[in-house]
């Protein structure tokens, strides 16, 4: 829990729209960037600090895992704007 | 529901349940299933209910019945296709239990969160959410 509230409220830059949360079966938080069907990212915190991300951008899927130091990595900073990108 | 003593094999073409126990499960604003219900974990296999047979009352009471189970709410349930999961490389396995003859499980998938994440998020962006009445 203190890993997503450190990534939401400290570490998710400026301008970066909010996420909505929710939770998986494990317990995990999950964050969800979310335009459409094929336009979303989600990416779950656990409290070891890992990122894991899955994203759909029309018919193109990525997916992985980030670790999280107290800054959002790149990786998923990218991801976060390819949702909203035109 | 399907006949206990007869149960068939689940069709690509056919139509399943998972029910949505978290309201954190839905997004409110356009009434759609977020992948988080359809993730496996802590399980091998995902549960759901084929409608084959079933009337609106018995997928709900079902779903009912699962949520008093896990002592959660039911709120509503996500329908998908078989197809769409046999189409991520899943397998629909009928697994029919004495109160449910029409469960079954959604089995085969990848060990590694990440890429059940992503088989999730490609089931839910197929899901057609309904509403508990």
């Amino acid at each position: 829990m203190r890993n997503a509230y450190v990534f939401l409220t400290e570490a998710l830059p400026l301008g970066f729209p909010a996420p909505s949360i929710g939770a998986e079966p494990d317990g995990d938080l999950t964050l969800e960037w979310h335009c459409s069907p094929r336009r979303t990212l989600s990416v779950s915190v656990s409290p070891e600090g890992d990122l894991d991300y899955a994203g759909l951008f029309g018919p193109n899927r990525t997916y992985g895992t980030e670790v999280f130091y107290g800054e959002v990595p790149e990786t998923i900073l990218r991801l976060i704007r390819r949702v909203y990108s035109a | 529901m399907i006949d206990p003593a007869n149960v068939p094999a689940v069709g690509t073409e056919k139509l399943l349940a998972r029910y949505v126990l978290q309201r954190s499960h839905i997004r409110r604003s356009n009434q759609t299933v977020k992948p988080d219900a359809f993730m496996p974990h802590p399980h091998t296999d995902m549960s759901v209910t084929r409608h084959w047979s079933a009337t609106e009352a018995e997928l709900w009471s079902v779903g009912e019945a699962v949520a008093d189970a896990s002592g959660k709410t039911l709120h509503g349930r996500g329908d998908i296709r078989a197809e769409i999961c046999v189409g991520q490389a899943l397998s629909v396995i009928a697994d029919p239990t004495p109160d449910n003859p029409n469960h079954a499980n959604v089995a085969g998938w990848p060990t590694d969160k990440p890429r059940q994440k992503a088989v999730a998020q490609e089931i839910a962006a197929t899901a057609q959410y309904v509403d508990k009445p």
